[in-house]
């Protein structure tokens, strides 16, 4: 053996109080982890915390004034909670199931049947997400509920209905099939991941012991995917918590109050103070629900290991299904039509129309000339699609860090992570931007940052971590720990494993994540509105704003120009990364193969 | 090449204690198996030298240097221990062809450019891959997935080669193929090698010492020869395949003999000292243990000759395996299993039935005396802190 490996142990056995693991690389290691929990609690659990604490407090802002308990009482007293609290958990639940199901049936059907255009519903499901729920919504509602809508048109040609009798313009019905539309494009793209990466051996195992192909599907396929699925059901329920528009529009005409509605009514019930302690209340509710949850998800997964990725060859074959494939695509063509090119195409209508729903008056391309010619329109595109891919990116980071520092750490590690990735979503949609304008302010550096594009990343990092987090974490859970120990054997320290080993194997996953964040950031009202001067206005918030001056054919025209921007720059970015890595990779091979060629002449010679 | 060296290793998780003090050395160059049951902590003891685990309490060098010291503090990251592994589920990387599988080490430790390659494409050679270079490492077959995990291990000319039953995952045919490889490679580079396997045969195959494990205990240490023929306790013996395991009382011991009384039977019978692994008294508990394999079966009872145990029994079940016989005979309270040659079945004429008289003969010599008791119990199993205890 050649003398350059044996390092002196002098330097090692040097005494010390420190134990082992408290010292050298490992310590600093340590101090690192140590600074990013703190930087992690304060950027995402003390928000949350502040909000639990506005609820014992009186005063013209959130968190401050005096400690009281009264409308904390008060609130709690009120039938009408427990009437918002049940509507919210039946609404999110009804969702989260019909999200899923459809949502797995979906991704199961892309990855591993022969069904026609299968290669094509992830791109489709992918573009579906870019529909901001606030623009999804107006699309169905020009489609559900005016007097003069095609539905109401077409249920009064054919049982002469009343126009204001209609079953289908807002009320339980409506509300859900607008919500569950809106979470299943979500549902499928965190499925089809893992689905896709889960070794069909398994499959055949049941088939072979006896298991017909549906039951192979329900008792292995679904199983191995409990983990993902619990993860993606729970975000699916928060979606249902936190969702503001779309109760506004669908909900609220009958009645149907929920969280987000019912804290923004909560807020400005009364004249002279904004009740925030009532707002904070509802919103502690929500906590104590997430938590639930949560830990419900735990309990489910609790530590077992569901590695499908093994250092052993695997390949998903997809296989024939026959005539009923035709059945599985009809579902997904109409999922398509559900959850995109209904609300979509109406709003493109809309967008050249006078009035959007108002076919009648004739169509005009004004709307986009106002919108194309106005002086901040590009501005604000520039500025969304910027602030959506480095906060996606970096989201996305938080999340694949996260999940991974879980996995192969300790539970307190554990603990830390699963409160980071789920706490911001305790906060109801339309309090975010408060709680964090109102946690942040106090802290030194990151006063600073308000009113700088900077405070606006930051929040958008909290808002997205947890959903990017349940895009990476199917994905991270899947790699076997062996694959990461053999790289730390070959010579690999942790952070060189970590690029060499993990990134790659995990990149679907991450860049996934990735895409959800930033659409979800690109879509975002609640912060931008609160958190952004007028000079750094996102496409989102000036849609809004000119959707809430009644120019609504112009909010649509902006709505879909932003729509296209983010479909062009993802696309071409999906395109020059995979382009990127195909070089890369080319390089590699053809480097060494240019080296074993010579090597070769050299043994022939 | 290193040594290796164990001392006093201990490992919790949490309540259980996986590995109870384990002392092992292996010396440049040697092939050390350790063999035991499932969860008996042998793969925990090679995770703790690989680094891959971090031990409670004990001390490990890889040769001089030391690499894990629970009292001087020291725990060098696994990275740098210089160590090769080869894992059972191969841990081969999906995302990597052969070539970089087997380049990467070298690029971890610094090596590049041309000497890389040659490096890489010297090891495939060695392990018959060099055709399949450019193939992603996860589309070979099980066998040549573990070929390349072998390579990647001793592609950096590691100071100690660690085997996690690197053969379990292979069907039969391909682990008698990988197992020559191992072997192979193992005289070819001279690589100091611990090696882990439930699998006797691959255990005596391989190594030139065996360390038997129970529970978080080394329950023996030796050669090959001497751990199949000399179990120094029964759950050894076990192990290694004695199936027959009969009570007796030490009677006497004279002269180059020791008597004893079969507890079951009640028969006397003297057998050399040479019988017994450990120094026997007066009314020790023993065992008498031999392999199914040395019995015969016999219709009469054989004339009087070499000195052997003979025990009269009556067949309870016969199984035809082909190449032999297997018999479970009961004589008195135990039950003997015995198996019988093709030549013997052919040859020998006997009412081969459930209910049948027979004789049951072993050679004495093919005879092991092992103490009463399942294991050598306390945790500072090693021979040399018996003998100082006992001094």
């Amino acid at each position: 053996m050649t003398g350059e490996s044996t390092k002196s142990l002098a330097a090692w056995t040097r005494p010390n109080s420190l134990p082992a693991g408290w010292r050298g690389s490992r310590l600093v290691g340590k101090i690192f982890m140590g600074l990013a929990i703190a930087l992690l609690i304060l950027l995402f659990l003390y928000p949350p915390l502040l909000m639990v604490m506005a609820a014992f407090r009186r005063g013209q802002l959130a968190g401050q004034g005096e400690w009281t308990l009264e409308p904390f009482i008060e609130t709690i007293t009120s039938p009408v909670t427990w009437v918002v609290t049940l509507n919210s958990i039946v609404l999110s639940l009804v969702v989260a199931i019909i999200g899923l199901a459809i949502g797995t049936f979906l991704a199961w059907v892309a990855v591993r049947t022969k069904t026609p255009m299968r290669r094509w519903m992830t791109p489709i499901m992918a573009i579906t997400l870019v529909i901001p729920s606030l623009f999804y919504g107006l699309g169905w509602y020009v489609t559900l509920a005016p007097p003069k809508a095609p539905v109401n048109q077409v249920l009064q040609a054919i049982f002469g209905l009343e126009a204001s009798a209609s079953p289908f313009s807002t009320g339980w019905g409506p509300l859900i099939f607008v919500v569950a539309g809106h979470v299943i494009p979500v549902a499928y793209l965190f499925m089809v991941g893992p689905m896709s990466r889960m070794d069909a051996s398994l499959d055949d195992a049941a088939r072979m012991s006896g298991a017909t192909r549906g039951s192979a599907f329900f008792t292995v396929t679904l199983p191995l995917l409990r983990p993902t699925m619990l993860g993606v059901g729970a975000l699916m329920t928060t979606y249902g918590m936190s969702a503001f528009e779309l109760p506004l529009l669908f909900g609220l005409p009958a009645g149907i109050q929920v969280f987000s509605t019912k804290v923004i009514n909560t807020i400005n019930e009364s004249e002279d103070l904004p009740n925030y302690a009532g707002a904070s209340t509802l919103a502690l509710i929500l906590v104590l629900l997430v938590v639930l949850l949560v830990v419900l998800r735990e309990r489910f997964v609790g530590n077992r290991r569901y590695s499908t990725i093994s250092g052993k060859g695997f390949r998903p074959e997809p296989k024939s299904y026959g005539r009923i494939q035709w059945l599985f695509f009809a579902v997904f063509a109409l999922v398509v039509f559900w959850s995109g090119i209904v609300p979509l195409v109406q709003m493109i209508l809309g967008s050249f129309e006078y009035f959007p729903g108002v076919a009648s008056l004739g169509f005009t391309t004004s709307n986009f000339e106002e919108v194309l010619t106005g002086r901040r329109t590009f501005q604000a595109l520039t500025f969304t699609l910027i602030i959506a891919a480095i906060g996606g990116l970096l989201a996305s980071s938080v999340a694949l860090l996260l999940s991974h520092g879980a996995n192969r750490s300790g539970r307190f590690v554990r603990f830390i992570a699963m409160l980071v990735s789920w706490a911001p979503v305790a906060i109801p949609g339309v309090l975010l931007g408060l709680a964090l304008l109102t946690a942040y302010m106090p802290i030194p550096g990151l006063q600073k940052l308000v009113g700088t594009p900077f405070l606006l990343v930051i929040g958008f990092i909290v808002v997205a971590t947890p959903i990017a987090t349940r895009a990476v974490e199917g994905g991270v859970l899947q790699l076997s720990a062996e694959l990461e120990e053999s790289a730390r054997i070959s010579g690999a320290s942790r952070i060189v494993t970590f690029f060499t080993v993990v990134l790659p194997l995990v990149l679907p996953s991450f860049l996934a994540g990735w895409f959800i964040a930033g659409i979800g950031i690109a879509g975002n009202l609640s912060l931008p509105v609160l958190l952004s001067t007028p000079t750094m206005r996102t496409a989102a918030v000036t849609a809004y704003d000119l959707y809430n001056q009644g120019r609504t054919g112009e909010s649509a025209a902006l709505f879909i120009l932003l729509m296209l921007a983010v479909v062009l720059v993802g696309g071409l970015a999906w395109v020059l990364s995979v382009g990127v890595i195909r070089v890369l990779k080319r390089s590699r091979t053809s480097r060494i193969e240019r080296a074993m060629k010579t090597k070769g002449s050299v043994l022939h010679a | 090449m290193s040594s290796i060296t164990v001392r006093a290793l201990r490992k919790h998780f949490g309540a259980f204690e996986a590995i109870k003090g384990a002392d092992l050395q292996a010396n440049e160059g040697e092939f050390v198996t350790l063999l035991g049951e499932s969860g008996c902590g042998k793969t925990t003891t090679l995770r703790c030298i690989a680094g891959l685990e971090t031990p409670t309490s004990g001390h490990i060098s890889i040769g001089s240097r030391a690499v894990y010291d629970s009292a001087a503090k020291i725990d060098i990251q696994p990275e740098r221990r210089e160590t090769g592994m080869v894992f059972q589920s191969y841990a081969l990387w999906p995302h990597l062809t052969v070539m970089e599988t087997v380049m990467y080490p070298l690029r971890r430790r610094k090596v590049r450019g041309k000497a890389a390659v040659d490096r890489a494409l010297e090891i495939l050679d060695t392990v018959g891959l060099v055709q399949f270079a450019a193939r992603p490492a996860t589309s070979l077959s099980g066998g040549q997935q573990q070929r390349v995990a072998l390579a990647r291990a001793l592609v950096s000319r590691p100071q100690l080669m660690l085997y996690d039953e690197p053969l379990s995952n292979l069907d039969p045919s391909l682990r008698r193929q990988v197992r020559d490889e191992i072997m192979r490679l193992h005289h070819l580079n001279g690589t100091t090698s611990v090696y882990v396997t439930h699998d006797l045969e691959e255990a005596m195959h391989l190594s030139d010492r065996i360390i038997v494990m129970q529970s978080g205990l080394l329950e023996q240490t030796g050669t090959p020869a001497e751990i199949f023929s000399k179990p120094t306790n029964e759950f050894v013996a076990k192990f290694v395949g004695y199936e027959n395991l009969l009570p007796a009382t030490v009677t006497k011991v004279q002269g180059g003999d020791i008597e004893l009384k079969l507890t079951t039977a009640g028969i006397d019978i003297a057998l050399p000292t040479s019988a017994s692994t450990k120094p026997v008294a007066v009314g020790d508990q023993v065992s008498i243990a031999f392999r199914s394999s040395n019995a015969l079966v016999l219709a009469e009872r054989a004339p009087a000759g070499a000195r052997r145990l003979e025990l009269r029994g009556t067949i309870e079940r016969v199984d035809f395996l082909g190449s032999r016989n297997e018999y479970r005979i009961s004589s008195g309270d135990a039950t003997l299993r015995v198996a019988e040659s093709e030549r013997a079945y052919r040859h020998e004429t006997l009412r081969r039935e459930a209910g049948a008289e027979v004789w049951v003969e072993i050679d004495a010599d093919l005879c092991t005396i092992v103490p009463m008791g399942r294991s050598s119990a306390t945790p500072e199993a090693s021979e040399p802190e018996k003998a100082g205890a006992s001094a």
